[in-house]
């Protein structure tokens, strides 16, 4: 393993050699192709060297006095070739970050203790220098291991590698490298691997001991996102089977005692961070328009306040994009008025496509005049610019205490996206924002008794929020039986758990003693919901899997439609040149097909938006579905077709979708508007972008979402038939409630057993 | 709002909590759960763990969301949802009374009204007030100034003590009265404004408004002070220079590219200082009759404040230092006479103007197919 490694540092070595001194234009030697032997001798005395200036330093005792002299070159204790230019420059800038200061403290703290939360505000530069300090004492290439670093956004973990590649001055994906959902980027000579948070707790399905990692750093654990809240459970006990396993928890937030009693009192570091003092200021009375109010406001500081960037978090797509408008139009009064300078409004949520979200760091406009009022920047955004995004310049935040939540309830099985009140530490965050780069301003649109009393403490973590079918089916494969003692920093609300053990006994994932079966072992090998992974697995029975395949990749990215608001009408029209009269699934299936077609590859982008259709969307389902079917692949899935000539092509492709999503089904209530879903009779009214001619009687639905109505959106018509065919489990009558959609099962089964009787007879 | 509010029908299901679900115990889950060790009514999570305090009520039940369909901001209550609408917030106190807890009513009686007059102050002008709630220091929130609380009062206080004033000092200084007076008439006049506004409150209308309308506030204190400097001196002086500049009313503003929280800043610390001198001239040359102090301090201070309000406490602001250089230019600016009065009168025109929709258009720049 040992000589492999330094194999490929030679090889590295020599190839970025030539690249640097092409550029300074010197002429050298070692440069020289043709004089590769000469210098052969020499690169080999590099690792050596490098070796022996890490074969002093003993493990987990070294001081940051050693680690500083090796940081200190000239030679990369790494790889073992001379460090560039570009290395010093941004060395002396490592140097000047916060957490630098406390290198020392921390390795003792480091070297003591097993576990270690290590609190660092943002911008004290913990993401990029802990994992470095990391690996100068825990020196993981000795044992061939690596040091892991989890990051909740696939964006982060990405960006951050490469700029943590930079810093040590080695390429991207060799010793450093990232690992996320869909793509690796990792070598065999990678010691220090950021990840998300999903990507390790997959890992940690097949390798339950976590044997590849010698340190684990759960990064942004204050985010809460699942996968770290059942990592951190889980590595609560891997730390009790491996004790030679180290674990640093690191978070932004000073509520780190939650965290130190979780873990057993670990011991705690605290870096502080370049912050500057925000002003905070409530309005005296409640408003009556929230919107409005932060409209106001904006123009109020915009007209009257110094020089500096304004953040302002609305909660949804709409909203946003029409306060844009609405500001736009005013600050062209104002400067008409000559009131106030320029003032470039930058909206900012999820599905924005990246070039403009990029835009936001884009530098604030110019005075129109010189020597004129200063032009500044307002970024409206969604509270994606809370935590996930840093944006320099920002001095003033407005904040009207909102934002669109998830929350899952298992009793009705419904996913509401509602604009609900954010939470005390969620505030102070967004206040946090104003005081980035000099001391900011803080406008709280509500009083500040509202935000003593109406506002809970912390944000619901997700694990309270989510539907944990997965969760549980992930937890089985991790071999955890004890569902209800495994310890979750917030263990989730008794009734979920329940809700997603029936999900998963019902899609024959556990079996009635609760235990994990082979279509569940199957089905947690796909990153996917255990609906659309069952569908996938059983797909191959209704001759279709291809289709399916599809379909899933399509249902697991974000919505491949655009319906933009300045031209809703065209984009309907576009869409129903697509459209399925039996419903939304299959409308999907034929966007796909077009888009394949050597029609729209010829120029997908252009296709996709003459089309109205997300580009990136489609792409990234293109992506997946590779991903998908190599995993099918992998585990000997079929794959096939019902020829397309054939008439029961898109029967067969919905009734592989009753195998999936028959627990979401709604049937309609007599002629009218609303579906009644089955079981759980909740009222609901399909998506008004569905495309499903009105006339059939059941659907199945790819999810309930609750946003101003109860909706179900992307539906397909399915028979009845079907349900009690492929689903006899949920579909068995004595289990039914008394009503409707019982004395209808009723009818179709007394209709099928008679059919049943008449082929008998013949 | 009543009969008046937009009906909102919904239709409830029979089970909205589905309850047939939540109380069946031989679903599989319970089975598994129970066989798990776990008890109904108990939560999930570890035996005996050292977190649990930490707990939420989040851990032993779903999460319940409400449905918000309205802008309503936070703490914000829907009209016929206040107690005062039904004349319940009087029997409260009345109750209380009786009680004995005549502090607790009268604090509450305080509150009530302060938001009755911070209301008031709303819907007249319309714009933004904020209340420092300390600095955010890190993570956590230090207050060593405890002046919001003191603003607040005063703010609220302001209309009221400038209509005082009036009926006070109108014997004692007829020029003043007759300025006051001029305020409570411009006051009026957005008056009418307002309401017809107000059943479309078109946000282009109602940023132009709060922009008039903190114009207005600007100036009045300004306005007044001036006119106070100048009546020793140079009284005449603003007349003639105003009835000049009538005839470009129109232009622009001279200080307006001076941004205008600087502006702001140094106008008050000019002012503090003109007050000192003022004081002093007035305690030396006027008989002690003419001025009350008393009345008079209090609400200069008040003015003084409300200006401040507008924008931050300019004190607290952690860059004080930044604006000193900026004093002296605006000070200057300060300075410059009739230059005010041109402003005034340019903010009187266009209030005249506002009760005409053909030139408020014209003001606003709408375009109309007429």
């Amino acid at each position: 393993m040992a000589t492999k490694r330094e194999f490929d540092a030679d090889d590295t070595s020599s190839a970025k050699r030539v690249k640097m001194e092409n550029g300074n234009g010197s002429l050298d030697p070692a440069s020289n192709p043709y004089l590769a032997h000469w210098n052969e001798p020499m690169a080999k005395k590099d690792p050596s060297n490098s070796a022996d200036r890490l074969h002093s330093f003993k493990r987990h005792a070294t001081t940051a006095k050693q680690a500083k002299a090796a940081e200190d070159g000239p030679i990369n204790p790494f790889t073992g070739k001379t460090l560039s230019n570009n290395y010093f420059s941004i060395l002396h800038k490592r140097r000047d970050l916060p957490v630098h200061q406390q290198r020392e403290e921390f390795l003792k703290l480091y070297q003591e203790s097993q576990i270690l939360v290590f609190v660092g505000e943002t911008g004290s530069g913990k993401t990029t220098q802990i994992p470095q300090f990391v690996l100068f004492d825990d020196l993981p290439q000795l044992n061939a291991k690596m040091v892991a670093c989890t990051q909740p956004r696939r964006v982060a973990a990405m960006s951050v590698a490469q700029r943590v590649a930079e810093e040590l001055d080695v390429e991207l994906g060799a010793e450093v490298g990232y690992s996320i959902r869909f793509e690796d980027k990792t070598s065999p000579s990678t010691i220090l691997k950021y990840m998300t948070d999903g990507m390790l707790l997959r890992e940690a399905m097949h390798d339950n001991n976590l044997t590849r990692y010698s340190t684990i750093i759960l990064d942004e654990a204050h985010e809460r996102t699942l996968a770290t809240d059942i990592l951190m459970g889980l590595l609560k006990e891997v730390v009790l089977r491996r004790p030679d396993l180290k674990l640093i928890i690191m978070s932004a937030t000073l509520d780190a005692t939650k965290f130190q009693k979780y873990f057993h009192n670990a011991p705690l570091l605290a870096v502080p961070g370049r912050t500057h003092p925000v002003e905070i200021f409530y309005t005296p009375a409640p408003e009556r328009d929230y919107v409005e109010a932060a409209l106001r406001t904006v123009l109020q500081i915009h007209a009257t306040e110094e020089e500096g960037d304004i953040l302002l978090f609305l909660t949804g797509e709409e909203e946003i994009e029409d306060a844009c408008r609405k500001i736009n139009l005013e600050t062209q009064d104002l400067i008409r008025e000559d009131a106030a300078g320029p003032l470039t409004v930058y909206p900012l949520y999820g599905t924005l496509p990246p070039a403009q979200q990029q835009k936001i760091f884009s530098p604030a406009p110019p005075p129109l005049k010189p020597g004129g009022r200063p032009g500044r920047k307002c970024i409206v955004s969604t509270n994606i610019a809370e935590t996930s995004l840093t944006i320099d310049g920002i001095v003033y935040v407005v904040d009207p205490g909102f934002s669109k939540q998830k929350v899952y309830n298992p009793r009705i099985r419904v996913e509401s996206l509602l604009v609900s009140p954010i939470s005390k530490a969620s505030a102070q965050q967004r206040a946090g924002r104003a005081g980035r780069t000099r001391p900011g301003k803080c406008f709280r649109l509500y009083t500040e008794s509202a935000f003593k009393k109406e506002l809970i403490e912390q944000t619901y973590p997700e694990v309270l929020r989510s539907n944990l079918a997965s969760t549980v089916l992930e937890l089985k494969k991790l071999g955890i039986d004890d569902l209800v003692h495994f310890d979750l920093m917030d263990p989730p609300a008794p009734e979920t758990l329940m809700r997603a053990l029936e999900e998963l006994n019902y899609l024959a994932c556990l079996d009635d003693e609760g235990e994990l079966t082979t279509l569940g072992r199957l089905a947690s090998e796909f990153p996917l919901d255990p609906a659309l992974a069952v569908m996938l697995v059983t797909s191959p029975e209704f001759y279709c899997s291809n289709e399916i395949l599809s379909l899933t990749a399509l249902l697991s990215v974000p919505q491949i439609f655009v319906r933009p608001a300045s031209n809703r009408k065209r984009a309907d029209e576009m869409k129903d040149l697509f459209a399925h009269p039996d419903g939304d699934h299959l409308t999907m299936l034929n966007v796909y097909h077009a888009f394949k077609s050597d029609d729209a590859q010829a120029n997908p982008k252009q296709w996709c938006h003459d089309h109205f259709l997300s580009y990136r969307a489609l792409q990234q389902a293109d992506n997946v579905r590779l991903q998908l079917k190599r995993i099918m692949e992998r585990e000997e899935l079929e794959l096939m077709s019902t020829p397309f000539e054939n008439k029961k092509y898109y029967e067969n492709i919905r009734r592989a979708l009753v195998a999936g999503f028959f627990m979401q089904v709604a049937k309609r209530e007599g002629n009218g508007k609303t579906y009644t879903t089955v079981k759980d009779e909740q009222n609901v009214l399909l998506h008004p972008s569905t495309v499903l001619a009105q006339d059939s009687e059941w659907v199945v639905y790819n999810e309930f979402v609750l946003t101003t109505k109860n909706y179900i959106r992307t539906v397909t018509a399915v028979k009845p038939e079907w349900l009690l065919d492929i689903a006899p489990n949920y579909y068995d009558l004595a289990t039914f409630k008394k009503g409707e959609i019982k004395q209808a099962l009723q009818r179709v089964v007394t209709k099928m057993e008679r059919k049943e009787a008449e082929k008998g007879r013949r | 709002m009543g009969l008046a509010a937009p009906k909102n029908r919904s239709r409830i299901g029979n089970d909205p909590q589905n309850t047939t679900w939540a109380n069946n115990t031989t679903r599989f889950g319970h089975r598994i759960l129970t066989q798990q060790g776990w008890k109904p009514g108990a939560s999930l999570g570890a035996q005996d763990a050292a977190h649990s305090a930490h707990y939420t009520a989040a851990s032993h039940s779903h999460i319940r969301v409400l449905l918000k369909d309205d802008n309503l901001g936070l703490g914000a209550k829907r009209g016929s949802e206040r107690a005062e609408n039904f004349g319940l917030a009087g029997l409260e106190s009345v109750l209380g009374r009786l009680n004995g807890k005549e502090e607790e009513v009268k604090k509450e009686e305080e509150r009530r009204e302060k938001v009755q007059q911070r209301a008031y102050v709303y819907r007249k002008f319309g714009f933004m007030n904020f209340v420092s709630g300390g600095f955010l220091v890190g993570d956590r929130i230090e207050r060593g100034i405890k002046r919001g609380e003191e603003v607040k009062v005063e703010m609220k206080s302001e209309l009221e003590s400038s209509e005082s004033d009036v009926k006070e000092k109108k014997s004692k200084k007829r020029k003043r009265s007759s300025e006051e007076e001029e305020i409570k008439e411009e006051v009026k006049e957005e008056q009418p404004k307002l309401k017809r506004k107000k059943k479309s409150m078109n946000l282009r209308e109602e940023a132009a408004r709060t922009a008039t309308a903190e114009e207005a506030f600007e100036s009045k204190p300004k306005k007044e002070r001036k006119e106070k400097k100048d009546k020793k001196s140079k009284k005449s002086s603003s007349d003639p220079s105003s009835t000049t500049s009538t005839t470009d009313s129109p232009a622009p503003i001279p200080d307006e590219p001076l941004s205008d929280k600087a502006r702001q800043k140094a106008e008050k610390r000019a002012r503090k200082e003109e007050k000192k001198l003022k004081r002093a001239l007035k305690k030396a040359a006027k008989e002690a009759a003419r001025s009350n102090p008393t009345v008079d301090a209090p609400s200069s201070e008040s003015e003084e404040d409300s200006t401040t309000v507008t924008s931050t406490p300019t004190s607290s602001v952690p860059t004080t230092g930044t604006s000193t250089p900026l004093t002296s230019v605006s000070g200057l600016s300060f300075t410059a006479c009739g230059r005010h009065a041109v402003r005034q009168r340019f903010i009187r025109q266009k209030k005249m103007a506002s009760i005409d929709p053909q030139a408020l258009k014209e003001i606003f720049m709408i375009k109309t197919p007429s």
